[in-house]
């Protein structure tokens, strides 16, 4: 199996993941391994245990999605995969490319935003928020629009108060049907997301950024009901700081975690070197789409 | 000493601040400035307090140990206002202030 590339890391894989783009760089030992292995029901030493994640004293993460594969995630570069004996390849590798990704990011110090994220102006743009928020249809908005794709789920941010990247994962959008209907040509290629679930990964080709890109904007969707209270207020503050908070992917983590500096404090340190905060409140329609990019391009370009 | 694993630390202080009293930043809170607003962190009760500019000017002239006495006459050459109404303003974000473990009296 060839060694792949993940965040500008070394991965060698007992998996194949062919999501992740091939490593073309030079030799080196490998970033991350992972590799097919028994992992422990319970860690030695938990400080937190809840029915998906426990965390051990040292960091170490024992993560579970019961009928799909058990993982074991150490020292920010090994990680041990048991998968369930009936579960898709596909399967396992979405819960690797997401959740582990970003525990995997937690323990190397990168703060690991729940967003998908792209590239508007020489700029990383982030859409952040919990599952179901538009992060991927509206990164396919912009794809559709010409924009290249940084980041899908999992935004890594490595950085200081000078400065912050988004450092670019694969290149995959995972979609709902409706939003791959809507969005996709008849050229876009495409797997099946999880077994029973519809949704569809998109491969971005040349439309995927491989380079870090400085971070100026985060942009927080929320969903209205209503068209009048449709919205995009920019953020300062305590309030930008909250909001950014609640959307740092697997908050148990920091939360928990038993040793070294705070996730608060790193993520804090981050903040400074982002330029512009909004919320997007927005009428989840696929048709309202390119209204809400063009309003977000509109805001960055204008200087204000 | 407090058990391990426990935060047995009192949060609400109750300060007491006179014009004669030195105060001082608290030694774990960390400041930004995001978005063109101040924002104090306390990593420890990861918690995180937005501050007005006035309460920003005033946390950034406490860098260093300042008396309240000194503080109000800092403000009173910059802003067209009365000794009493800033004396007064100041006190009580500073108690307030205090109250969080944002900022401690220099015994």
């Amino acid at each position: 199996v060839t060694d792949r590339w993940l965040c500008g890391w070394c991965v060698a894989s007992d998996l194949p993941l062919p999501e992740l783009l091939p490593w073309t760089g030079d030799r080196r030992e490998p970033d991350v391994t992972i590799r097919l292995g028994s992992v422990p029901p319970v860690l030695d030493d938990p400080i937190f245990a809840g029915p998906v994640l426990q965390i051990a004293a040292d960091g170490s993460c024992r993560y579970e999605i019961a009928a799909v594969a058990a993982f074991l995630i150490r020292g920010g570069h090994d990680i041990v995969v048991q998968p369930r004996d009936d579960a898709p390849p596909s399967d396992v590798s979405t819960f690797l490319l997401n959740a582990v990704l970003a525990i995997l990011c937690h323990q190397r110090g990168l703060i690991p935003l729940h967003a998908s994220c792209i590239e508007i102006a020489g700029q990383a743009v982030a859409f952040a928020g919990p599952v179901g928020a538009g992060k991927s249809t509206l990164a396919a908005a912009a794809r559709r629009a010409g924009h290249r794709i940084l980041t899908d789920d999992v935004t890594p941010l490595a950085g200081s108060g000078s400065r912050v990247d988004a450092l670019p994962t694969y290149p995959r959008l995972r979609l709902w049907q409706d939003a791959w209907t809507a969005l996709c040509t008849g050229d876009d290629w495409s797997l099946p997301g999880r077994r029973g679930i519809a949704r569809y990964d998109l491969a971005l080709g040349s439309g995927f950024r491989t380079e870090p890109l400085a971070l100026t904007t985060v942009v927080h969707l929320t969903h209205v009901s209503d068209l009048r209270f449709r919205e995009l207020r920019e953020l300062r503050g305590a309030e930008a700081t909250a909001w950014l908070h609640d959307h740092v992917h697997t908050p148990a983590y920091p939360l928990r975690r038993g040793h070294g500096q705070s996730t608060l404090t790193t993520l804090f340190g981050l903040i400074p070197a982002i330029e512009r905060h909004f919320v997007l409140a927005r009428y989840p329609s696929l048709s309202a789409l390119d209204e809400s990019l063009e309003a977000v391009r509109a805001r960055l370009t204008s200087g204000s | 000493m407090a058990p391990t694993g426990e935060d047995s630390r009192n949060y609400s202080y109750n300060v007491d601040v006179t014009a004669a009293t030195t105060v001082r930043r608290a030694a774990e809170i960390l400041c930004a400035d995001v978005a063109g607003e101040m924002v104090l962190v306390d990593p420890e009760r990861g918690q995180y307090f937005g501050l007005d500019d006035i309460a920003s000017v005033v946390w950034c002239r406490l860098e260093h140990p300042t008396s309240v006495g000194e503080l109000c006459a800092a403000l009173l050459a910059d802003y067209e206002c009365d000794a009493v109404t800033i004396a007064n303003d100041v006190i009580a974000l500073l108690e307030r202030l205090a109250a969080d473990g944002l900022i401690e009296a220099v015994p």
